[in-house]
Formats: C-alpha cells, structure tokens, sequence
C-alpha cells in the first residue's frame, strides 16, 4: 500500500486530529487546556470582535495550532471579489498564525446579499474557468494556497458537465490550490445525487488534500443535510480509513455545529479516527513518506 | 442555457422567497429572471431518484429560514419570549425579507431588527414593547464585540484635583450603550432568560446602561439623574457641564447631587465604564 501514498505538495503538517473551536467550549478549554492536537476556527466568528471570543482565541492560539475555515468567502459568486473581508482575513490569519485558511468551492450570496448557507455551482468548464480566476485573484492577495472544501449539495444543474471530483481536480490543479476533503460531505452529496462515494474518492488528487473533515449529519429517507449535529456514521468512518490509504495521515478535524455535547464527548468522538491513522502508519503508509 | 451570474439571481430569489418555492417561481423576484415553465425548471435543476427538482430546490429554501429564525431567536431570546415561537418566526421572515442580509458574519443580522419592530411591524399589537427589548438585547450583542480599550483606574480619578473636575473630559469605553426606554425591560428581560415567570409591564420612563467588563456583558438600571450624566459624558461634554444638565432635571437636589457623585464616578470606574480623562488646558 505504501505506494498509494502521496504527501500534500506545499507539505503543510500533519497536525494530527483537531476539533472545532466552539463558544459553548470556552470554559472547559480555558480551565483544562486539553490534549487535542489543534483547532479550527469559523473565521467570520473572531474578525470582528474584540470581546471575549478574541480573548479566547488569543489564548487559546498561544497553546495549539489554529487553522481558519470560512463560510463567506463565496469564491463561487459572480459578485466583485469583497477585498476589505479579504483584508479582515488576512488580519486575522497573521494574529492567530493560521497554518492554513480555507473556505468552501461555493457561494453564498449575490447582488450584494448573504444567503449564509453554501449553495452549489454547475460543474462545467465556464464555471471551472471563471472559479480559477477568482482563486487565483485571492490567493495572491492573501499570498498563501486556498485550501478549499468540497460542500454538501442537495441539488445538481441539468449543465453540469464534470463529474465534482473532476471540477475539484482540475480547479486544484490549475489553480493551484489545497482541498479540504469533507468526507462526510462526499457521502451527503453522493446520497443526495445518487452517486458512488468510493468512485469519488478515486477521482481525488490527494497531493492537493491538506485537511480531512468528519461530521455527523441527517439522514432524511429521500435525502442527507449536513447538520453537524450528531456522531460520525460508520460508512463515512469506512470513507475515511480509504482516504487515509490513499492520501497517508492528514490533519483531521470533527465539526460538531448542533447539539453540541460537553467537550469530552466530542473529543471522544473525534479520538475514534486514531485507529484509523495507527492501523495506515502500521501499514507504513504516511504522509512524510 | 443562462449564464451562471443569472442562476445564482434566479436560486437566491427562490431561496430567500417568504411565500415559498412555487410562489417564488410563478410570481416572485425569480421569474423576472427566468420565466416559470416546467421544462425551464427541469432543464436547469436536475431531479434526484428521490426527489424533484422542486424538492431539491426547496431543501435550501426551508434551511434558510430555519436558520435565520434560529439565529434571531438567540440573540433576541425575550423578543421570541413575548410573542412566542411561531409570531417570532413570522416577524422575522417578514424582517429578513425586508432587510436581507448582506454582511459575512450572523452577527450583523440582528442591526436593524429593534427600528424595524418599531416602524415597520405595525400590525404586531406589543411593538413599542417588543422593540424596546430588541433594543436592549441588540445592544448586548453589539457591547459584546466592541473594540476593546484598556480602562482607567480610580486612582486616575483620585488623582486629578477637586477644583479641576469641571474641566474633565472622560471618555466613555466602546462598550457602553445608554438607552432612555418607555417601557422598564430590565427585569423582564431578566426574569425571562432566568426562566422566571413574569408580566408585560406598564409604560413607564426606563434608563437602561449595557457595557461590557472582564469580558462579561451587564445590564443595568439607573435613574434619570446618571443616565443625563454619563450620556453627556459620552457625547464629549465637560463633566462641570454635564453636571449643570444633570442638575437642570425637574426634582434634582443640586446640593444633594454634589454629594453623591463622588459614589457614582468610584462605582463606574470600578466597572471600567471610562478609558481616559483629559483636562482641558
């Protein structure tokens, strides 16, 4: 197996497995400092405040490593780039030394607006064209790789001519940019289209995976919605340890955005994917190989 | 086939249409931008073995309400409290639908929501005590994010000679918000995120500070006599000539007053509410 695995091209760390920093966590963080590896931050949460979510951060930033996910980039909109929230990140990535920033390959709003959720694009060569464009115009204005997560979407367009694990290649590559492989969304979405996960994950370059996602989410009978809410389910567990065998250990997250239990709980649930990453490094598969 | 800049209009249109996907696609904003036909539809969204293009399209319609109302019912949890669940959900989807987002973060949501109970929400029988709520608990969240300056202590205060008081200027930290209210919310505010039961009170003037210190957010009462004081202190007045308002108020004691304020400034300085004092030269 051993030649399956292919480290990340900017060799951005394994940092191990992480969690998603939450205020509902504050307390117990800053009382017990716990042993997790690191922490993701929803960036849009900590730039623009200077109230206790900043202290924390602040503090919370001298002890771990810190990566920054966003939800507003809106990389996918066909509204002007907004470079004063561009600013505000950039801000924030140096205050907190993020180790890398990303977003989702989505948009969240035009004409000025906000939708707050990430909609979906169609999947052809115009959109790839125009999407390359704009990550390119923002990754050089942040001076660093966009590492950019495949969403869940509960709808596909008649003129989607790429398979997603294409478009997301091929944007990779030509852009010049990191994904964020959300596993559980690679099963959402292939629930919602009818699609098979594992040829999905056949179709990824997993030299440009810098960061895998877990998360539990709703299963509707016609449909998944990614709620966050709840334990990572087995076939996605079984998606991960693919994703491992392919890629070598990544930089793991859970997302846990509902029904949030004490930090315990969610660390124990996060800590199951260690015998995913021991049973690969035991093959001798890893990511500094 | 439209270009991408028209489907996303067309989707946001029937995501954020308060009467629904097949209103939205027959009368609404979104069949400005693509006429309503079956084949239009079915040609730009495809139907999954499960569901229907209409479906599908529904799925992101619900979730951004459901969202947003969610969102509003926690920074306005008294708000939802008076009018209960399904009204406050109501109101809001008419507010978001008036008042569209259009900031990065959540937080933002919530600005206009107290001036729109106020003026645009005519038909809600509570509003004059809805939007002063809304107000109180729109300011907590806006104290909890301001700027962060350090505060000065109260031997600054000590410190600066009697004869000179009425030269200070003190400014008051980002994180205060003073609000003359017609209705005294404070405690109902109180009672309900305490879980306590309690009424609708009866109009009556109501001075409300909320400010932020060691990172927690306070909300307290004052009477008129503070509220004229700090106010003019944090519109830049003299504290000699925010005293001559405070005592200008009907049944203020002037003797009296320069015999408490002394209490007053140690109290608001222990709670870090000013972030300098300058004497005029």
């Amino acid at each position: 197996m051993n030649h399956l695995s292919t480290p990340n091209r900017w060799n951005f760390p394994d940092l191990g497995l992480g969690l998603g920093l939450r205020p509902v966590h504050f307390k117990y963080i800053l009382e017990n400092w716990p042993a997790v590896d690191w922490f993701e931050i929803l960036s849009e949460n900590y730039m623009d405040t200077e109230g206790r979510p900043a202290y924390v951060l602040s503090q919370i930033a001298e002890r771990y490593p810190v990566v920054m996910h966003g939800v507003s980039l809106s990389i996918a909109s066909t509204d002007p780039v907004d470079f004063e929230y561009l600013r505000k990140l950039k801000a924030l990535a140096e205050r907190v030394n993020a180790k890398w920033l990303g977003d989702h390959v989505c948009w969240t709003g035009v004409a000025g607006r906000n939708g707050h959720d990430l909609y979906p694009i169609p999947y052809n060569e115009k959109t790839l064209a125009d999407l390359i464009e704009r990550i390119r115009i923002v990754q050089d204005y942040l001076v660093r790789p966009l590492i950019l997560e495949n969403a869940s979407t509960y709808l596909s367009f008649a003129n989607s001519t790429l398979p997603e694990e294409e478009f997301l290649r091929r944007m990779a590559e030509e852009a010049n940019c990191g994904l964020l492989l959300d596993v559980n969304n690679v099963y959402v979405s292939c629930r919602n289209h009818d699609l098979d996960p594992w040829a999905y994950l056949e179709g990824i370059p997993y030299d440009r995976v810098v960061q895998v996602h877990l998360a539990g989410h709703t299963d509707m009978g016609t449909h998944c919605i990614d709620t966050h809410d709840g334990r990572v389910i087995d076939p996605v567990w079984e998606l991960y340890a693919h994703v491992l065998r392919r890629s070598g250990s990544r930089a793991t997250l859970l997302e846990w955005d509902a029904n949030i239990p004490p930090f315990p709980e969610a660390h124990a649930e996060l800590l199951k994917a260690q015998q995913y990453r021991h049973t690969v490094e035991a093959a001798g598969v890893s990511s500094h190989a | 086939m439209p270009e991408l800049d028209q489907i996303e209009r067309w989707l946001q249109a029937l995501f954020t249409d308060s009467d629904g996907i097949m209103a939205g696609l027959q009368h609404g904003d979104a069949c400005k931008i693509l006429p309503y036909t079956k084949e239009n539809i079915e040609n730009l969204v495809q139907p999954s073995k499960q569901l229907s293009s209409l479906e599908r399209l529904s799925i992101y319609r619900n979730m951004y309400f459901s969202r947003l109302i969610e969102v509003m019912a926690e920074e306005f949890p008294t708000v939802q409290h008076l009018l209960g669940k399904e009204r406050f959900g109501t109101i809001v989807t008419d507010y978001v639908s008036r008042y569209p987002s259009t900031h990065y973060s959540l937080t933002r949501l919530g600005c206009g929501f107290p001036a729109y109970l106020a003026d645009d929400a005519i038909d809600l029988p509570e509003r004059e005590f809805a939007a002063a709520i809304a107000m109180v608990e729109r300011a907590m969240e806006d104290v909890f994010d301001a700027p962060l300056v350090e505060p000065i202590h109260v031997e600054v205060l000590e410190a600066i000679p009697i004869k000179r008081w009425g030269d200070i200027h003190l400014q008051t930290i980002p994180a205060l918000r003073l609000m003359q209210l017609q209705y005294p919310v404070n405690p109902y505010i109180t009672a309900v995120r305490e879980k306590h039961e309690t009424k609708v009170p009866r109009p009556a003037p109501a001075y409300i500070a909320v400010y932020r210190h060691n990172y927690r957010v306070w909300r307290v009462d004052l009477d008129a006599q503070r509220f004229a004081l700090l106010s003019a202190l944090q519109r830049g007045e003299r504290l000699g000539a925010a005293l001559e308002l405070c005592a200008a108020i009907p049944g203020v004691d002037a003797v009296e007053l320069t015999g408490e304020i002394g209490a007053w400034f140690q109290e608001w300085a222990k709670t870090g509410l000013f972030c300098e004092a300058k004497l005029d030269t």
